[in-house]
């Protein structure tokens, strides 16, 4: 079994890419970057090492034991790591998917959304607190399947690596045959956008065929300023708060609410409330869609000529 | 003495961090926002409550903020966070006073803390904020 982590390896490569991307934002968007969500996003990336040396042992041991129940021997090949390389990444898009649609892991997943920025630094913001939800068990299937738990573990190391490139501003299209099969900055730039249009879309790690697949792909609309973050923007750099804030509103929300619902505020999805009070991301982008219609109406009505345009 | 790799690597990794963002503060990145007029607040405020459109502005002379309501009476609170804006919808634990000429409105939710505005009729604003308390 190879003792080989490669996240440790790229770490220079990371952060000599942040050092480009800054001199970029120096020369052509200065607002790319501010200091205080740099070092945040960055303390973001060095606590989740550590919660990862912590508790990510317990799961591995975990792995290892239920290994030994595994279906098949699948050794050390080179198909075998491209093998897990590709379901690996199929894993990552269920474990994603459900980041942010069950507040459970919303509540770990968040941390890497709340910065208002989108460039590299962003990439390293990172959960301290995954080994709170049970994203170990997609996992599973990969390990019982019979893949090594290192090699899911190695996988799982590339496919942060390359996601690692793709949040950033500074590259608008990649070549057309590469944004129809992988995940690049232009599908990424949706994900983490909160125009209602784009809330809860693309969460491909490596393969943008998945979202694909799974009905879950909006590609980038050129003429719409994409703003960044969470629909309720945190407001603060205190690490501390970005790190336990959906945490603390969970037991919040579980606390103040009747017996029958407590459970849904841990299970359903981020923005769902017992009295209708907030709004889920379908319920935004259903209101939306409502809006643009009525407004899209309202203008052709108005505007004849631009109606008969569109016909002809 | 020797120290361990993992404690040589987190405190080569910190060292980076505070790095970085050294540099990101020399290069001066991250200029304050202005909300230049009420068009920008119009847009502010979708951003931060998608469908907010206010009946009444109160922007901040420097443009570091505004205060509105909507047709339904709700209060959106905007202000400066880093090169953006963050907004916050009004609730009846939130107050405001006047201090000098400034509006001061507290959310009442501690990490966003409040907002400091200096903007027309202040008084206006303290009194449909206070109006939500019933």
């Amino acid at each position: 079994m190879p003792d080989f982590s490669p996240t440790e390896y790229a770490v220079p490569g990371f952060v000599a890419l942040v050092v480009i991307e800054m001199i970029w934002a120096w020369r052509k968007r200065p607002t790319a970057y501010e200091p205080k969500d740099t070092l945040t996003s960055l303390a973001f990336g060095l606590g989740s090492t550590v919660s990862g040396l912590l508790f990510g042992g317990v799961f591995f041991a975990l792995f290892l034991w239920l290994w030994q129940f595994r279906l098949f021997d699948i050794g050390w090949t080179w198909w075998a790591f491209a093998l897990c390389f590709v379901l690996d990444d199929l894993k990552y898009y269920w474990v994603h998917r459900f980041g942010h649609r069950v507040r459970w892991f919303w509540a770990s997943h968040v941390n890497h959304h709340s910065s208002q920025h989108y460039n590299l630094s962003t990439a390293l913001r990172q959960t301290w607190t995954g080994f709170l939800t049970l994203g170990f068990a997609f996992a599973l299937p990969l390990v019982l399947l019979g893949f090594h738990p290192a090699m899911i573990a190695i996988c799982g190391g590339f496919n942060l690596i390359y996601q690692f490139w793709i949040h950033t501003e500074a590259i608008d299209r990649m070549p057309r045959w590469f944004e129809a099969v992988m995940n690049t900055p232009s599908h990424h730039r949706v994900h983490h956008a909160t125009n209602p249009r784009y809330l809860d879309r693309n969460y491909a790690g490596v393969f943008i065929v998945w979202d694909k697949l799974f009905g879950t792909f909006a590609p980038e609309v050129s003429d719409e300023k994409i703003r960044y973050g969470i629909v309720k923007q945190l407001g603060s750099f205190n690490l501390l708060w970005a790190v336990f804030h959906e945490w603390i509103g969970i037991a919040q929300d579980m606390w103040r609410s009747p017996w029958k619902h407590k459970l849904s505020y841990l299970l359903r999805e981020p923005g769902w409330s017992h009295d209708g009070s907030r709004e889920t991301s379908d319920q935004i982008r259903e209101r939306w869609l409502e809006r643009q219609g009525q407004s899209n109406k309202s203008v052709s009505f108005e505007n004849r000529i631009a109606d008969e345009a569109e016909a002809a | 003495m020797e120290l361990p790799p993992a404690l040589l690597q987190f405190l080569g990794s910190l060292g980076a961090i505070l790095a970085l963002g050294w540099l990101a503060y020399r290069l001066k990145l991250g200029p304050a926002p202005r909300l230049e007029d009420e068009a920008a607040a119009r847009r502010a405020a979708d951003e931060a409550v998608s469908g907010f459109e206010p009946v009444a502005i109160g922007l901040d002379r420097d443009g570091s903020g505004a205060v509105m309501r909507d047709a339904a009476g709700r209060l959106l609170l905007l202000r400066r966070h880093g090169v953006h804006f963050a907004g916050r919808l009004l609730t009846p634990d939130a107050h405001a006073r006047i201090q000098g000429d400034t509006l001061v409105v507290d959310t009442a939710e501690k990490r966003y803390g409040e907002a400091r505005l200096v903007l027309r009729d202040p008084a206006h604003w303290v009194s449909a904020v206070e109006a939500m308390r019933g």
